[in-house]
């Protein structure tokens, strides 16, 4: 093992105005090229370290910093921000808020600029670093134009470019489909040579195979294990499930073989490696899959019919949505996937006539929606809760009481009988303790949690869902989905707007996948994981453990059904 | 977001240093406030844009597009003017007609013109400015040429790229409320109301992204050596100077031949 | 020099400048200066710039001290509240154009554009916000297309300048609500005096004199009191944890 070039002994940071530090006593160190991990629970200061290790906490950001930190041989608290940042760059997770100029060679330049680097050296550097990402063509395109996927590898050869002897990646692929998530981390591979690599990450099927140690810390912020993976997932499987850490889907698989008693060694991380494991166990996988075998054109009642809905938006070229066609059989969970941009959202702001919708197109439990038709907003809304994706934007009142109090009294409903829902919502979302407080001061699970229940306070029957579990750690997911399906049994239908494909698998009875406008795909989940040709459309993957299921049995799969397990 | 945009193109007009068309339009502006006759904002006004059109290449249909729901929009400021405007300065008025409690006169009327074809330069200027300015040169140049501290430069530039966020967050928030059975407010509290339910979230993601962009600005080493370099440099030639000397000596020539009609 | 002291002696001295400049131009050299002859409300509108202008100039220099987050939020929540501005033009140009024909009804909703350059000092609280985000709100409002078109940033620089001194006048230390009313209520005459400039010489002076009050009444409300509402809304969210404004409400989170 070569010298550690990070070297951080009892760091605890504390924020200001937080009574709990953010970091408590944490020593680790990480060696040269060597690739670094870091798990732990949403909110554990994953992001506070990042920032740590480039100075940029306490020297702009204010907080209390104890113990030391050595990174390349520089002690943090005493260097200044020019050189750590010269050491350590940083890959956000919001692609937007990272990027403060409008034209991909424009951005690179920034941080040369910001090092003083002489003029006639800039073109050869950022020529160098768009190569490295696969964006050269690209130099003069403006941000604008660039694809969740293509801007995050702009982020990644803007720091390239300023040549750090460290990087790291702060949850890069968060906001990206799986095709482009599994692209971002190719480009990472043949970096490990030449720099040292932090990954804060949640989905690890994609890059489990560049690491080669793991820090886990507790929600605390302190150290809970550090190790090689294999060891970590085998070791502390228990703590991770506790602190709802997702862990690679095969090596779950694997421990669950191992609990069944079968002889598992070593842990397979990686799907190669639990292609081998497969075939020394000699046992079929089987997919803990959720799915019912119904067709969904069967003759069964439709929460919401779509018949032939064209839609342009004012002013664009280009119609959003081509002739969809579209049922949702009543109380069913229904997913709808597609890449970003290709006309989910419009599609689903369609059941609450958020646009103009021409009559005898869109019909929600046989009612037509449009306006002409005679459809009130009144109407609709006791019809249909839709979540939007960032809860705050549905907030209209000060208190949570007086939130979900909001639609019901609008509806002029009598005091004693909005007071007698409110406090059932309240206890059925686990809010009772919460009713004066400000909605904009709970938590993001709690805020999450208010937005759905304000979307049912009026009894809607059809629930649409607008990226659920996105930023949603496994343990809070694994709540939604317990909430979903204690709904379903109360009959409300379910249609959710979603990426991750892991709870596709887990949960959905039937999917539709969208892409340019059009309606690509419409069944269940087990006849879509066969079309290659979709999934590629669409920029899906399958999800490890059915491609493992695949690459061991190549005749088609029978799933079985079994809704707890698989998340 | 707004009636007007930068119109990419290849001109004269284009190539000039942002820093300069500022300073011409604020001293055309000074001029023309300082021109009492309608004579001499028609006519820059018809000429600023001739320029626009002719040299700027920018295509009619976009000058019009822009300026249209302006033009409807002097329409109550000449009103008012014409009714409110003093006419006891006035020796002897050429009094049209009487309007209830407003006095109609020529003069009024002349004033009222000449105050609504001013607005109408403005526009035009700014109009030239926003169509023939990339965001990028002008943020460098208020850096470069205007030294503007380079931070607040770079702000500017941060902002504009967030315009289409805030006005499709807007576009959410609207339609998350009327999910909530919100209806259309009436009234000043309920617009107040409205107005608050709105900003509050807007805001407060502003707030959150505007630290973001910060956090990662400054990982890049934004603002800590003192000697900063700048991969595109702008400079100011020749052709920034003619182009000052001859907004400023035609205007003045409008205003010296026309102004005293 | 202390900051706050800063910004009010730049105010003082330029005021004064330029009120002798137009004093020894109207009244001491009298007819020989052509077309300048004493006029009460010209003194006191050029005065006001002065004053204005000068406060922006003496907190000029502060700024190159700021931080890139507190540059950063001010250019955004400009941005913002200059979208919002548009909107409010807008909505009120095309719903009420008879309102042309009663001085001081639309003065009264005038409040609501100063609220860029009230919202920003109370959250950052450094010299120099409510310059820089009038000036910057309003830079937002010219470039997107406003009819009032290259005056709204002198207008915002003359309105940012008036209540930067009553900023600096409370030493930058005290963000209440008497404050920001007062420093609304300032804006409200800077933005008068710039109008006139501009567009209202030839008005009646009792029809100015209405417009004033409206507009001192309306700053201090419109902009100052909602102002308060906004920020404390904010604080509320959550999103301002990492700002002084926080640390006020001493709860530990």
């Amino acid at each position: 093992m070569s010298l550690p070039i990070i070297e951080v002994s009892g760091l605890s940071v504390r924020y200001p105005l937080r009574r709990r530090p953010a970091l408590q006593d944490l020593s680790f160190s990480v060696a040269q090229h060597e690739t670094l991990l870091i798990l732990g629970p949403s909110g554990c200061g994953k992001s506070t370290l990042a920032l740590t290790l480039n100075g940029l906490i306490p020297h702009d950001i204010e907080a209390e910093v104890q113990g030391t930190i050595n990174v390349a041989g520089v002690n943090v608290a005493a260097a200044s921000v020019e050189t750590l940042t010269r050491q350590v760059g940083v890959v956000f997770q919001d692609a937007e808020a990272q990027f403060c100029t409008l034209r991909v060679a424009d951005e690179v330049a920034f941080g040369l600029e910001n090092l003083g680097v002489p003029r006639s050296e800039m073109d050869g550097r950022i020529q160098q670093a768009l190569r490295q990402v696969g964006l050269a063509e690209m130099a003069q395109r403006s941000l604008r134009r660039l694809s969740g996927g293509e801007k995050q590898r702009l982020a990644l050869a803007a720091i390239l470019a300023m040549k750090p002897a460290i990087i790291i990646l702060d949850e890069p692929t968060a906001n990206l489909d799986p095709a482009a998530t599994a692209a971002f981390f190719r480009l990472i591979a043949p970096l490990r040579t030449e720099h040292t690599i932090l990954i804060v990450e949640h989905k690890l099927d994609e890059c489990i195979h560049l690491v080669d140690h793991v820090l886990v810390l507790t929600p605390e912020g302190a150290l809970l294990a550090e190790g090689a993976p294999r060891a970590i997932f085998q070791r502390e499987e228990a703590k991770l499930q506790e602190y709802g850490i997702w862990i690679p889907q095969v090596t779950e698989w694997a421990l669950a073989m191992q609990r069944a008693g079968h002889p598992v060694d070593p842990l397979p991380l990686t799907l190669p490696e639990a292609a081998e494991t497969v075939q020394q166990l000699r046992i079929p996988v089987q997919l803990p899959a959720h799915t019912s075998h119904q067709s969904v054109t069967a003759a069964v009642p439709l929460a919401v019919r779509i018949d032939g809905l064209r839609f342009t938006y004012p002013k664009a070229d280009q119609p959003a949505l081509h002739d969809v066609q579209l049922t949702v059989p009543e109380g069913s969970l229904f997913a709808l996937l597609g890449p970003n941009g290709s006309g989910k959202s419009t599609l689903a702001s369609h059941l609450i006539a958020i646009h103009p919708t021409v009559p005898g197109k869109v019909f929600v439990f046989g009612q037509d929606v449009s306006a002409q038709a005679g459809m009130t907003l009144a109407r609709l809304t006791e019809l249909v809760g839709y979540v939007f994706q960032n809860p705050e934007h549905q907030f209209v009142a000060d208190t949570v009481y007086d939130e979900l109090a909001y639609s019901l009294a609008v509806r002029k409903e009598p005091e004693e009988q909005i007071a007698r829902r409110v406090s059932a919502l309240l206890f059925d979302f686990h809010l009772e303790t919460l009713s004066k407080a400000n909605p904009f001061t709970l938590s993001q699970g709690q805020k999450r949690r208010l937005s759905v229940a304000t979307m049912l306070a009026v009894g809607q029957k059809l629930l649409v869902l607008d990226e659920p579990t996105f930023g949603q750690d496994r343990r809070t997911t694994e709540r939604m989905v317990a909430r979903w399906r204690q709904l379903q049994q109360q009959g409300v239908t379910i249609l959710f707007i979603t990426h991750d494909m892991r709870l596709v698998l887990a949960v959905a009875d039937a999917v539709a996948v969208l892409a340019a406008g059009r309606v690509i795909f419409h069944g269940v989940p087990a006849q879509l994981y066969e079309r290659e040709d979709i999934l590629q459309a669409a920029h899906l993957l399958p999800p490890p453990l059915y491609r493992l299921a695949k690459m061991t049995h190549p005749e088609p799969l029978t799933l079985i059904a079994d809704a707890t397990r698989g998340m | 977001m707004g009636l007007f945009s930068y119109y990419e193109e290849d001109s004269f007009l284009h190539r000039l240093n942002p820093s300069i068309k500022l300073l011409v339009i604020f001293l055309a502006v000074i001029i023309l406030t300082l021109a009492p006759d309608p004579y001499t904002p028609g006519l820059f006004l018809l000429l600023t844009l001739l320029a626009l059109w002719v040299v700027g290449r920018v295509p009619m249909r976009v000058i019009l597009r822009s300026t249209w729901p302006l033009v409807l929009l002097t329409i109550p400021f000449f009103i008012f003017n014409t009714l409110y405007f003093d006419l006891g300065k006035v020796v002897q008025p050429h009094i049209w007609f009487h309007l209830g409690p407003w006095t109609v006169a020529r003069e009024s009327a002349i004033v009222g013109l000449a105050l609504s074809l001013r607005i109408l330069a403005f526009i035009a200027c700014s109009l030239f400015f926003v169509t023939t300015t990339s965001p990028t040169d002008f943020a460098l140049s208020l850096i470069q040429q205007a030294h503007v501290p380079y931070r607040f430069g770079y702000a500017i530039l941060v902002a504009y790229r967030f315009i289409p966020l805030w006005t499709e967050e807007l576009a959410t928030i609207q339609a998350a409320h009327k999910v909530r059975g919100v209806g259309e407010h009436s009234g000043w509290r309920g617009m107040l109301q409205q107005f608050r339910r709105y900003a509050i979230p807007l805001l407060a993601n502003a707030i959150r992204k505007s630290e973001r962009v910060a956090i990662a600005m400054d990982s890049k080493a934004f603002g800590v050596t003192s000697q900063r370099t700048y991969y595109r440099e702008l400079h100011i030639c020749r052709r920034d100077y003619v182009f000052l000397a001859i907004t400023l000596l035609t205007l003045l020539a409008i205003f010296y031949f026309l102004g005293n009609y | 020099m202390k900051k706050s002291l800063r910004t009010l002696v730049y105010a003082f001295l330029v005021g004064a400048f330029v009120f002798i400049v137009y004093y020894v131009a109207a009244v001491v050299r009298g007819p020989k200066v052509e077309g300048v002859s004493w006029n009460p409300i010209v003194a006191a509108v050029l005065t006001i710039m002065g004053i204005a202008s000068g406060a922006a100039w003496g907190v000029g220099g502060e700024l190159r001290r700021w931080k890139t987050r507190d540059a950063i939020l001010a250019a955004n929540l400009a941005l913002v509240f200059g979208l919002l501005f548009l909107g409010w033009t807008m909505i009120w140009d095309l719903a009420k154009p008879l309102n042309a024909l009663i001085p001081g009804v639309r003065d009264s909703v005038y409040g609501f554009w100063f609220l860029a350059g009230l919202v920003a000092p109370y959250i950052i609280r450094k010299p120099g916000a409510a310059v820089v985000a009038e000036t910057l709100a309003a830079l937002a409002e010219w470039l997107a297309g406003s009819q009032w078109g290259f005056t709204l940033l002198i207008s915002g620089l003359i309105q940012g300048g008036m209540a930067e001194i009553i900023f600096a006048a409370y030493g930058y230390r005290r963000y209440k609500l008497d404050t920001l009313m007062l420093a609304g209520a300032a804006a409200g005459i800077g933005s008068l005096v710039v109008d006139y400039f501009f567009w209202y010489a030839q008005l009646k002076p009792d029809v100015l004199l209405i417009m004033l009050i409206a507009r001192i009444i309306s700053g201090a409300i419109l902009g100052g009191w909602l102002a308060k509402v906004i920020g404390d809304g904010l604080v509320h969210s959550g999103a301002l944890g990492n700002f002084p404004i926080a640390r006020e409400s001493r709860e530990k989170i």
